[in-house]
């Protein structure tokens, strides 16, 4: 079977879709973090097909300029959740509630 | 691109490079002083953003563009950065007693705030999604964190980390956004993808109502709106002003840019999302907050509805009318002085690890503290758009822009909004005048009080005389049309 760009577009749709559905319904802060990684690096990922059909490097280069914006973004994440653990002893997503009006 | 205009490209950016390297040295000289002597820092922070904003106005007479095109350093990028940067400074300078009585660290704090501004300002002259999405991310990780600065309170922990995961939510959706266009045109220039436009292609339809998401989330209107009054309560207070106008300002300016210049082949479409889009953002921001008892979540609902009626002159800018894009501009110019006026006050109010937020907290301010009763009067009228503060003049040319491009609905929705929103403004000031204090008021604090006059004389005369922020609007506005050349 020859692998395509539309199979590499249909693979990153999926993860996208995955990843967003981890950040909705997931309980955990820790897997809700991984779950925003996995929807940046799909973005990634459709990046680096378009720019191997497209023949132009622009998309990697976009793709490595993702990869330190996305880990500057769990760095500050992790940190946070460390901050959460230490107030309430739990990762449950559930203890953010203190914020309601 | 040779080195040679490598380098000429760096010189040209030289606002944003004195607002870094002073980044830098707040955070390197933190560590290695001690004790009282920290607090100089807060000297380097308004030194290093008045070099910047010294540098910026040389924007205002020569556009240019640098590193190929990717940064338009022009008349429109030098408005909105002045809002960053003026926000910025008088925010630093709220910061300073509110810190002091909050028992917050020093060095990284003002750190934060440059990076962030220094992030808003490479967004703002963005013509390229690269340059836009990094910029995007330094504005928001540094407002991620400062969200969560005050590390004794739970409700600031909370605050920053649904701030990262619903930013990072919105940053994903518009980074796939990006691709998809990427894909689509095989390049990432805003003119080269408005020249290569399909509106039959599905990448492109997928990719713009990707990337608008990500917008409108940032801006925080309907139908992404939901995070706003949780992030702007838990936040330490002058974070949430200082975040209030500068990332809201940002991502008006980005959309903007990226509207107008990127995809101005399916304006007829954008424009009829973005009137329901506006409706919606005015109407429920302003009946939410009537019910608030706080007044800092008051003041995000708030902060929606002003984030609907900016949306209106965006709307009445639609193809590529001046008065219109002016009006935004001069609006989100006006709403970052009433604005950060207003969480001023409550900064100001804070005391012993405690903030003032609620109704009790200012009431009776009037017997005790004339002074700063009357600055939150002016706020309140200004965000009322009670005449003469500068807030009527603002939601007039807003309001004015939209009748003459004939959006007359959305002209007398917004000014409905307008009444119903004098509403919960007044309540603030019933209880400051009309009822007995309940709580006890903190003492003199010298240094909110220079930040606090200078946004209520700027409330109030700017409203009158306009000096040079309205002609400057419309000369920035020019210079965008004249950039990608429209009608």
């Amino acid at each position: 079977m020859i692998v395509t760009i539309e199979h590499y577009l249909v693979l990153s749709a999926i993860l996208f879709i995955i990843g967003a559905y981890g950040v909705i319904i997931r309980k955990n802060l820790v897997i809700v973090l991984m779950s925003l990684e996995l929807m940046l690096n799909s973005a990634n990922l459709a990046f680096v097909a378009f720019s191997k059909a497209l023949g132009n490097m622009t998309g990697q280069v976009f793709m490595i300029m993702t990869l330190t914006v996305a880990a500057a973004e769990v760095a500050v994440g992790l940190a946070l959740v460390v901050a959460i653990y230490t107030h309430r002893g739990t990762l449950d997503i559930d203890v953010l509630k203190m914020l309601k009006g | 691109m040779d080195l040679s205009e490598l380098f000429k490209s760096t010189l040209l950016i030289g606002p944003e490079i004195a607002l870094i390297i002073t980044g830098i040295i707040v955070m390197v000289v933190d560590p290695l002083i001690k004790g009282e002597r920290k607090r100089n820092l807060f000297w380097i922070a308004l030194v290093g953003l008045a070099v910047g904003f010294i540098l910026n106005l040389e924007r205002f007479h020569n556009g240019t563009s640098a590193f190929s095109g990717a940064l338009s350093l022009d008349g429109f990028a030098a408005y909105f950065n002045l809002i960053f940067i003026i926000g910025a400074f008088l925010a630093t300078i709220l910061s300073k007693d509110y810190i002091e009585s909050m028992n917050l660290r020093i060095g990284e704090y003002y750190a934060l705030i440059i990076f962030s501004t220094s992030g808003m300002m490479i967004l703002s002259s963005a013509r390229e999604f690269m340059s836009l999405f990094l910029g995007f991310e330094i504005m928001s990780v540094s407002v991620y964190v400062l969200s969560g600065f005050n590390r004794r309170s739970v409700r600031s922990a909370e605050a920053g980390i649904k701030y990262l995961v619903l930013g990072g939510f919105s940053s994903a959706i518009l980074l796939y956004g990006i691709a998809l266009i990427y894909g689509a045109s095989g390049t990432i220039f805003l003119d080269e993808i408005a020249a290569n436009f399909n509106a039959s292609n599905p990448l492109y339809l997928a990719g713009t109502a990707l990337i608008l998401t990500g917008f409108i989330f940032k801006i925080g209107a309907f139908p992404l709106h939901q995070w706003v009054p949780d992030i702007y309560e838990g936040a330490p207070v002058t974070v949430t002003g200082f975040m209030s106008v500068g990332v809201k300002a940002a991502a008006f300016a980005i959309l903007l840019r990226v509207l107008f210049e990127g995809f101005s082949g399916i304006e007829a479409n954008w424009m009829q999302a973005l009137w329901i889009v506006s409706a919606f953002t005015m109407t429920i921001g302003n009946l939410a907050a009537i019910v608030q008892t706080s007044i800092k979540r008051m003041l995000a609902y708030s902060s929606i509805a002003h984030a609907g009626y900016a949306l209106v002159g965006v709307v009445a800018s639609y193809g590529g009318k001046e008065l219109g894009l002016s009006s935004v501009m001069y609006y989100l110019f006006a709403y970052m002085v009433m604005n950060l006026g207003a969480f001023g006050v409550l900064a100001y109010l804070s005391k012993d690890g405690k903030e003032c937020e609620t109704f009790d907290d200012i009431s009776g301010i009037w017997r005790r503290k004339p002074l700063t009763a009357i600055a939150l009067g002016i706020f309140m009228f200004s965000l009322a758009g009670i005449p003469p503060t500068i807030g009527f003049f603002a939601k007039y040319r807003v309001f004015l822009s939209a009748v003459k491009a004939e959006f007359f609905w959305l002209a007398i929705i917004g000014i409905l909004n307008s009444v119903i929103s004098a509403y919960y403004y007044l309540r603030v000031l019933v209880y400051a005048y009309m009822r007995e204090e309940s709580v006890v008021f903190p003492r003199f604090k010298p240094t909110s009080v220079v930040a606090l006059t200078i946004l209520t004389i700027g409330t109030l005369l700017l409203g009158i005389l306009p000096l040079n922020s309205w002609d400057l609007a419309i000369k920035a506005a020019g210079s965008f049309l004249l950039t990608f050349g429209a009608k």
